[in-house]
Parts: C-alpha cells; sequence; structure tokens
C-alpha cells in the first residue's frame, strides 16, 4: 500500500525493472508485454491472440522466470480431458499391499499457467479450467484443492485454422481480464529475434522479483484513487457498449449484440489503477481508462451477424466509444 | 479547506473561465437580440408596427444584458477549473486532489495516500498557473468566427434597414399621432366636464352639454372604433355641442335685447348695465335696488316701470320658445308692480327674485357658449388630427366628407357668417364685400351715430387677399367673423383711425358645416366702455362656429412645430411636414 513517495518510487522503478528484463528476452511486443503485466499485476488472466509462433509461449515463460514463479503449459488438444489439467486421484499400492489414494496435481497447480491455444480442448475441458481460474480452487475426489498463489492462466488462442476448435463462450470470455493481441513483429524485430535466438547463447531472463513483491505491487495498485468523475467515465465506457444505450454509438446500436458486463468495469479500474502505477501516479485518469478500454472490452462485446459478415471488429466498437466519449468530454 | 494551496491555484484559472464565459455569453446574448431586432425591422417593412426602432433596440440590449447576467450566474466552479486544468497536463490529478479534499477536507485522519496525491496535484496546479497563458490562452479569433461572422452579417442587414427608410414608417407615425389624439380629446373632455361642473346651470342645460361628451367619450373608451366611425362620432358630438353653444348664444343676444330696453328706463338702467357688464354681483344689487326703490315710487313712475317691463316680456315672447321663462318672469314682475304695488309689496319681490334668478340663469349661458365653443374646437382639432392621420395612411378616400375641408378644397370654408362687431358708430358707413369672401374685423368707434351696412357674400375657398380700410372715429376694438370683406367706409362723429381693418379674402376653415352660407351682416358688438349697442342685419345661418383661416393654420402650424420637435419623427416626414404647411400659408 502506498504511503509515502519513495514507496510510490519504488514501485514504479520494480515495473520498469521488470519489463526491461522482459525486453532483454522479447524483441519488441511492448504492448503486449505491458498488457501482460497490466494483467499480471492486477490480479486478473489474459487471453492472448496470434499466430503462431508469435513467441507466446517466450513471453509468459519470461515472465514466470522474471518473476520467479512457477510455470505451466498446457498445450490444449480436442482429446485432452479436465483431468489432465486439474489432475487426479490415484491408488498408491504399498510395499505391504496396501493401496491408498493420492491426488496427483494437474499442472493447473502452479503460479503461472500457459494455457496454449485453449479453444481446441473441448468446452468440458475449457470449462475445467476456466472453473479454477475463477475460483483459485480445484475440486477432485470431493476434496478441493487450493491452488498456488499468485495464479494466473496465460491462455492463448489461434485466430486463423478455426476448424475442430471450440471457440470459447462469452461467459467464459468474461473471465479473463484482457484479451491481448498479438501482431507480426516489425522488420527491425524480426532482425533483432534472429540475431538473438541464432547466437550461441540464447538470452535467458533472470528473476528480479517474488511473488511477494508482485502481491505487494498488486496492494500498492489497489490503494490508488479514482475520482467520481473517473468513475463514471468507466460506467459510461461499459454502458456505452449496450446497443440499447441512448449514448451509445451508432455503430455500436447497429453492431453490437450485447455489450460489455460488471467484470469489465471492474476490470478497467482494475487495470487503470495499474497503469497509473507503473506511471508514478496516485490516481486513476481518464488516460488510463481510454487505453485499457480496448483490452478489457474487445472480448466482452458481441457482434451482429451483419457485423460479423461484413468485417466490423470489436476493437472498432470500442475505439469509436471511447472517441466519442472523448468528443463530449 | 478555503485556504488550501490547491484552491488558491484553481482561483486564477476560474477567473480566467469565468471571463471566457462571459465573453461568449454576452456575444450570443448580442447575436440573438441582433437577430430579433432584425427580425423587428423587418416585420415593420411588412406591417405597421409602432416603435419599430424602440423594439429594435430592446431587443438587443435585452439580448446583450441576458448574455452578460447569463454569464455571470454561470460562473466556473473549482471544479470546473479543475476539469479544465486536467485537460492539459495534470492528468486528472485536480479533479481527484479536488474530490479527497472535499471528501476529508480538513481532516487530520485522511489517508496518507490522498495527502500525498494533493501534494502532487498542487504541485502539477502551480506549475499550470505559472504557465497560464500559455496553457489557457485566450480564444483565437478562428474559434468564434462563426459567431463573430453571424454577428456582422446581422448588424450589416441591421445598417442596411436603418439606412433605407421603412415605406411604412410614415404611416405608423401618422397612426401614433391619431391615438395621441384621441388620447388628448378625451383628456381635453374630463377637464371640460370638470369646468361645466364648476358653473351654476340647470342640470338639463349641462346635461345638453355633457351628453354627447359622455356618449363620445363612452364610444372611445371602449375602443374598436375605425378612424372614420371616430370622426362620425366626432361631428356627430360635435354638432350637438355647437346646438348648445348657439343656443346660449342666442340666450345671450336675448339678454341684451332686454338691457338695451332696461337701459331706456332710469330705474331700471343699472340692471342692463349690470347685465352688458355680465357682471353677476352688480345684477343683485341692481334688483335689490329696484326692489327698495319700488315702496317710493309714484304711481305715475310705478306704471312707467310695469309697462317697461311687460314691454321687455312681450319682446322675449317675440324671441320664441326659448325665452319663454324669461318672459314669464317679466311679465310676472310687471304684473305684480302694476297692480299690486303696495299691498303685494312682497310679491312683488317674490316676482323679482323670480326675475333676478331667471337673469342669472342666463347670464351664465355665456360660460356656457364659451365652453361648448371651447370644446367644440377641441373636437374639431382631435378630427382634423385624425382625418390628417387618415390621409397620410392613405385613408383620404374614406374620410367623411365633413372632415375633408382645407384650404385648398373649400369644402369647409364658410360661404358666409357672421361680420363680427361692426362700427356702431359713423354714419352711412357701407362696407363692400370682400372678392373672395372672408374674415372682416374692424374697429369700432364707442360712440357715435351711424350705420353700417354691408353684406357679405362667401364664396368660400382659396386663398385671397385684400386690404380693407374703414375710417372711422372713436376708439374701440371689435373683431367679427364672417365671410364679409372689403372697404368700409363711414364716417361720423368721433375721430380715430381704428377704422375697420378687413383683411378679405380669406378662406375660412374648419367649423362651418355648409358652404352656402349667405346672409346680412351682424351689427352687432358693444363697445367696452359704454357705447351703445346696435345690431342689425341678420348673420348667416351656419352650422358651426366660423374661424379664420390664420388662426386656423397658426395652431396647425404650432402643433406642427412640436411634433417635428420630437427627434423620433423621422427626417423625411420632417421635410414633408415643413414643405405641407409652407404650401398651405394664408400669405402664400
Amino acid at each position: 500500500m502506498i504511503e509515502s513517495k519513495e514507496g510510490l518510487q519504488a514501485a514504479v522503478k520494480k515495473i520498469a525493472t521488470l519489463k526491461q528484463e522482459i525486453a532483454m528476452v522479447i524483441v519488441g511486443q511492448e504492448t503486449v508485454v505491458e498488457q501482460l503485466l497490466w494483467s499480471l499485476l492486477a490480479g486478473g488472466h489474459a487471453l492472448l491472440e496470434g499466430i503462431p509462433g508469435l513467441g507466446k509461449t517466450m513471453l509468459v515463460r519470461t515472465i514466470a522466470d522474471t518473476v520467479s514463479l512457477s510455470f505451466s503449459r498446457i498445450q490444449f488438444t480436442p482429446d485432452l480431458m479436465p483431468s489432465d489439467i486439474t489432475g487426479t486421484t490415484l491408488i498408491d499400492f504399498g510395499t505391504q499391499g496396501s493401496a491408498a489414494q493420492r491426488f496427483q496435481p494437474g499442472p493447473v497447480f502452479g503460479n503461472l499457467v500457459l494455457a496454449d491455444e485453449i479453444n481446441r480442448a473441448t468446452p468440458k475441458t475449457q470449462s475445467a479450467l476456466l472453473e479454477a481460474m475463477q475460483e483459485g480452487t480445484v475440486t477432485a475426489g470431493g476434496t478441493t484443492h487450493v491452488l498456488p498463489k499468485p495464479f494466473f492462466v496465460l491462455a492463448t488462442q489461434n485466430p486463423i485454422e478455426q476448424e475442430g476448435t471450440y471457440p470459447l463462450p462469452e461467459a467464459q470470455l468474461d473471465r479473463f481480464l484482457l484479451k491481448i493481441g498479438v501482431e507480426y513483429p516489425t522488420r527491425e524485430e524480426l532482425k533483432q529475434i534472429v540475431m538473438r535466438t541464432t547466437a550461441m547463447e540464447a538470452p535467458r531472463a533472470r528473476s528480479v522479483m517474488t511473488g511477494e513483491e508482485l502481491t505487494e505491487l498488486q496492494q500498492d495498485a489497489k490503494s490508488l484513487l479514482v475520482a467520481e468523475d473517473i468513475l463514471d467515465l468507466a460506467v459510461q465506457l461499459v454502458m456505452m457498449t449496450h446497443p440499447a444505450e441512448d449514448d451509445a454509438p451508432e455503430e455500436v446500436k447497429r453492431y453490437a449484440k450485447f455489450g460489455a458486463g460488471p467484470r469489465a468495469l471492474q476490470a478497467l479500474i482494475s487495470i487503470g489503477k495499474v497503469r497509473a502505477l507503473s506511471h508514478g501516479r496516485m490516481h486513476v485518469s481518464w488516460q488510463d481508462l481510454r487505453t485499457a478500454a480496448l483490452p478489457v472490452l474487445r472480448h466482452r462485446i458481441v457482434l451482429t451477424y451483419e457485423a460479423q459478415a461484413l468485417g466490423v471488429t470489436t476493437d472498432r466498437l470500442a475505439a469509436s466509444i471511447v472517441e466519442s466519449i472523448e468528443a463530449n468530454r | 479547506m478555503a485556504n488550501d494551496p490547491l484552491i488558491e491555484q484553481l482561483k486564477p484559472v476560474r477567473r480566467r473561465l469565468t471571463l471566457f464565459r462571459l465573453s461568449r455569453m454576452t456575444l450570443l446574448g448580442l447575436l440573438a437580440g441582433s437577430l430579433a431586432g432584425v427580425f423587428v425591422l423587418g416585420v415593420a417593412r411588412l406591417w405597421l408596427l409602432l416603435y419599430a426602432s424602440l423594439f429594435f433596440f430592446f431587443f438587443v440590449m435585452a439580448g446583450l444584458i441576458t448574455g452578460l447576467l447569463f454569464g455571470l450566474w454561470n460562473r466556473a466552479t473549482a471544479k470546473e477549473a479543475a476539469i479544465e486544468m486536467d485537460k492539459s497536463v495534470t492528468e486528472d490529478a485536480i479533479v481527484t486532489a479536488l474530490e479527497g479534499l472535499e471528501a476529508y477536507g480538513a481532516n487530520k485522519q485522511e489517508p496518507a495516500i490522498v495527502k500525498l496525491q494533493r501534494e502532487d496535484a498542487t504541485e502539477a496546479a502551480n506549475r499550470y498557473v505559472s504557465e497560464l497563458n500559455k496553457r489557457l490562452p485566450w480564444p483565437s479569433w478562428r474559434s468564434a468566427r462563426v459567431m463573430l461572422f453571424g454577428l456582422c452579417a446581422v448588424w450589416t442587414g441591421i445598417a442596411i434597414m436603418l439606412i433605407l427608410p421603412n415605406p411604412l414608417q410614415e404611416r405608423a407615425v401618422a397612426q401614433a399621432e391619431m391615438k395621441m389624439s384621441v388620447d388628448e380629446l378625451e383628456l381635453e373632455a374630463k377637464l371640460i366636464e370638470e369646468e361645466l361642473e364648476r358653473l351654476s346651470l340647470p342640470q338639463d342645460v349641462k346635461e345638453a352639454l355633457t351628453k354627447p361628451l359622455d356618449k363620445l367619450r363612452e364610444e372611445l373608451v371602449s375602443g374598436g372604433l375605425k378612424p372614420v366611425e371616430v370622426l362620425e362620432k366626432l361631428d356627430q358630438a360635435m354638432r350637438e355641442i355647437e346646438r348648445v353653444a348657439n343656443a346660449a348664444k342666442e340666450a345671450l343676444q336675448r339678454l341684451n335685447t332686454a338691457a338695451e330696453a332696461m337701459n331706456r328706463q332710469p330705474l331700471l338702467r343699472p340692471l342692463g348695465a349690470a347685465l352688458q357688464d355680465r357682471d353677476s354681483a352688480a345684477m343683485e344689487q341692481a334688483v335689490d335696488h329696484i326692489r327698495s326703490s319700488l315702496s317710493r315710487l309714484t304711481p305715475a313712475e310705478r306704471k312707467e316701470l310695469a309697462e317697461t317691463l311687460e314691454g321687455l316680456a312681450s319682446q322675449m315672447q317675440e324671441q320664441g320658445d326659448g325665452a319663454d321663462k324669461l318672459a314669464a318672469a317679466f311679465g310676472e314682475a310687471a304684473r305684480q308692480v302694476r297692480d299690486n304695488s303696495e299691498a303685494d309689496q312682497n310679491s312683488g319681490e317674490d316676482a323679482l327674485s323670480q326675475l333676478r334668478n331667471q337673469l342669472a340663469s342666463e347670464l351664465s349661458q355665456g360660460e356656457l357658449e364659451q365652453l361648448a365653443r371651447s370644446m367644440s374646437e377641441q373636437l374639431d382639432r382631435s378630427g382634423q388630427a385624425i382625418a390628417e392621420g387618415m390621409r397620410s395612411q392613405g385613408l383620404g378616400g374614406s374620410i367623411p366628407p365633413s372632415w375633408r375641408g382645407n384650404s385648398q378644397d373649400g369644402s369647409r370654408t364658410p360661404g358666409g357668417g357672421t361680420s363680427g362687431e361692426q362700427p356702431t358708430s359713423g354714419s352711412n358707413g357701407t362696407s363692400n364685400p370682400g372678392s373672395n369672401g372672408g374674415q372682416g374685423s374692424g374697429s369700432r368707434p364707442d360712440s357715435g351715430q351711424g350705420a353700417e351696412s354691408g353684406a357679405g357674400q362667401g364664396n368660400g375657398g382659396g386663398i385671397g387677399s385684400a386690404g380693407s380700410q374703414e375710417s372711422g372715429g372713436g376708439v374701440g376694438s371689435g373683431s367679427g367673423q364672417g365671410n364679409e370683406s372689403g372697404t368700409g367706409s363711414g364716417n361720423g362723429q368721433g375721430s380715430g383711425n381704428g377704422a375697420g381693418l378687413g383683411a378679405g379674402s380669406r378662406t375660412l376653415v374648419t367649423t362651418p358645416r355648409t358652404m352656402a352660407g349667405s346672409g346680412d351682416v351682424y351689427q352687432d358688438g358693444g363697445p367696452s366702455s359704454g357705447g351703445q349697442i346696435e345690431q342689425g342685419g341678420q348673420s348667416p345661418i351656419m352650422d358651426g362656429v366660423t374661424r379664420p383661416y390664420e388662426e386656423v393654420y397658426s395652431e396647425y402650424a404650432a402643433e406642427a412645430r412640436q411634433s417635428l420637435g420630437r427627434s423620433s419623427l423621422p427626417a423625411s416626414m420632417q421635410d414633408k411636414v415643413k414643405q405641407y404647411f409652407d404650401e398651405i400659408q394664408p400669405n402664400r
């Protein structure tokens, strides 16, 4: 909790150091890294969407390395069973013929879980993970097992190759704090990637933060101030995603089927606070909200068929909402 | 909280924002008021709209003041100043700090982060204020160019409308004048009514005068009358009032006749003199003197007195119905004097008292006539003003015939009239009619014998001039009205140069109702210092009062000058009025 300017500066420095360390390994992708850190510091889960080979797994692993968190990776496939994620109860036979049940934790028992290509698993398996994300526990064999803290799920999904996939339902998408788009690297970034990965020694991030420090940063972020006006703007941002709302932009009224819910508002404020902390401020500003708006809202707006047919994206709708608010501010 | 450094830093921003708002609102108000003003000026060119300029001025000022007040009313608050500052570099720090300040105030228990954040915000505000001109500069003209261009366009339109004469303006002014005339008429009517109350006249006589006036006022007050109808009502009222005036005049003439007869009887002479002087107190004294002298009279004297009174009674009876009461009073007095000279002395006194009362009543007819004439003249002036207003509005064709008269068409000019007082002295005086009729006025001697005969022929219309000279003797003055003009000559006793100055060839205007008046000339009037009064001839019977053109002209010219003095009268209108009065001046 921030109680002095020195405390604030220390928090800012920690976050900056974390970024720098990640940047030692990950070339470019500053926005993705930053948004992932927001998610981490806000205590939420993130969904990364991007084509294969853009370094998503490496990014998550690097983050795990820098924060000294245990890392698990689950490759989602159609035949993946829920127990493959959560773990299963085994019967241990003793040397003297005795037998006892033993819970074998699955890969979800980690601080940082990478759910790779989550949309390739069946909904049943997906929901097993999502339950763990929401509750922070896993129930197996009548016993509830608490997941380690901090617990983050960073799921990825491939926007192409949609055959044989199971798109996440809206209710489950809503559980992800952010949906982060991973873009293709630029020319310069590509060159640097090649240079780094084909050298004798691949760069490796070192741990610059403990799990406890991460938890402290989360508490620091939560203690930041939010003015009533800023809160009103956040509410307005969310409300304007609803097509039935009078103030909603025409595009939203036409192309949005459903809007965002209360979790979006929570996410906006949480991310806003984290961003404010990373910028050394003790209060949330409109700039924090407008920056967080796209990753927070893009997976919470459901498009109409017309919008999908016309290629209208949720990003476009979210951007129009932000512009509308700024114009009237 | 009020002394918090953050609040202090907000004050200059608040002031500047308030100034911006005030400027914007004032400009908007001016623009709105100007638009309304343009609308009013435009409407004034389509419909008759009185005081369009005043309305225009009112709307512009109202818009300006409303904008100013609205700007003052909506002064920038601390929160608005904070929001404005946050738009720049402070990133919502000021708003957040202000909210924390409002939430915790001077409470020492405020969370540390709130205090820290406020300190940061205060520093940011300080930086902002130190660069206030850069951070919050005066709006460039580009930001207000739509409003400024709009204002320029509107005021260009206003300038054009004000420069180009409004064809309806003259009519609007004329309408206003007409309304003013009606208002003045009502005011004058009230004054005359009050004056009438003061006179000790019989109620029926008063009612004869006030009834048409009341009726007219009721009709005017009820409103809804068109100017033409107002003129008709005015005409009706004038006719009735002039009838009363003529009746009063006849009564006065009867009284003069009686007075002249009384002058031939020694005991009645003081009474006759009092009647001629219109002196009520002297009249009462004279009656008392007669009453007290009765007991001392010889039978022969009593008989002579009675015969004189009987003669007066007979003379009054010959005058017609209006003199019945006076004739009866004279007869009763004569009978009591003759039959009961001593035994019924009291009755004789009663008869004398009745005679005195009757004579007093007849005397008040003089004031009644004056009042009625005054009222008639006022009505006439009002009517002329309304008629003039109608002409200005292009409604001349709707004016009733009786109000169309002017110096040009002569429709309201007399064909004849009373010649006024003519010399009562001088012998064999003659007067010749003027070439164009008109008014003759002359001085007359107050003594001497002689008669003047003359005939006036009036044929109305036109402006003419003629000089008249009359030689006569004596001192006196008199004025006559009528259509006689010409030179008169007379000789007689006395000397002097007050011979009648007859200015003939004048068109008489306004009051006569007909053009066909002709008739004998009155020889009337009396000396102001005891000369004998004679009356001869018969004045043409005119339905109305004859007034000299010069008098009418001078009154109207004076009113016109007053109108010209008003700043609200347009210059074009002023020129027209001047030109009009130049053209109709008597000596032209």
